[in-house]
């Protein structure tokens, strides 16, 4: 399995999403945090998984994965 | 910690299941998950034949996780599978033992989904473990320009949401 980002709640309710080095902290509590997981290559010899942390706050999506984020308001999918 | 999953072939009446993640999945004239060249499909004379279909499906194992939503499955989006051959896709909620498909009728081109038009297998949400979502079911299609033997393979791509 590769990195699988992991999504906490602190105190005041702000939610993190970490993939163990880049932290993405969602501040709004009517904003969206999730994975969005996909395993490549089904039905071949081999696969791969990929994760990215998708925060989404008034129609805006933020997606990271790795040192690479995206910012839109397209439903993208890895 | 995430929901640890497995993408299953199913076959027979039961729906006998076959962790397929990341192993090859043979179409072919019979209901069965063997990599094998028993049962092969046959170049026709004309028209068409069909493969026995064969049915996946997203079954989360284990982990920890909330939710799952957004069951999608969707192809790179390129046919590399060679003149004469296509592959065949739809969304089924329920099983049942996989036939031989007789038309395209219901079906849609594995190829026309792609990451920016994927085939939805359920909204969800989903909780716990087991099964979840839509079957996706896929067959595939040869006609009389094919050449003989293995073809190249082709690879599916399976996403969902997880909180």
């Amino acid at each position: 399995m590769g990195i699988i980002h992991e999504i906490t709640s602190d105190d005041q309710g702000y939610r993190h999403g970490t993939d163990g080095t880049i932290t993405t902290t969602l501040l709004e509590p009517d904003g969206r945090m999730f994975k969005r997981r996909s395993v490549h290559g089904v039905g071949g010899d081999s696969m791969e998984e990929d994760c990215w942390l998708v925060v989404e706050l008034d129609g805006v999506r933020v997606y990271q994965q790795g040192m690479h984020v995206v910012v839109t308001r397209q439903d993208l999918r890895p | 910690m995430a929901a640890t999953y497995q993408i299953i072939e199913k076959n027979g009446a039961g729906g006998t299941p076959t962790d397929k993640t990341a192993g090859a999945i043979r179409f072919k004239n019979a209901d069965n998950a063997l990599v094998d060249t028993g049962n092969p499909m046959v170049k026709p004379a004309a028209g068409t034949d069909y493969s026995f279909e064969k049915w996946l499906r997203l079954n989360i194992t284990g982990g920890s996780y909330t939710e799952i939503s957004n069951i999608k499955i969707y192809s790179d989006g390129g046919n590399g599978m060679g003149a004469g051959v296509t592959l065949y896709a739809k969304a089924v909620a329920s099983y049942a033992t996989p036939a031989e498909a007789t038309g395209t009728a219901g079906y849609t081109s594995l190829f026309s989904y792609t990451s920016g038009s994927p085939l939805s297998l359920g909204a969800g949400p989903y909780s716990g473990t087991g099964e979840k979502g839509d079957h996706a079911v896929l067959m595939m299609a040869i006609d009389n320009t094919v050449s003989g033997g293995i073809t190249p393979s082709e690879t599916i791509t399976i996403g969902w949401d997880e909180i």
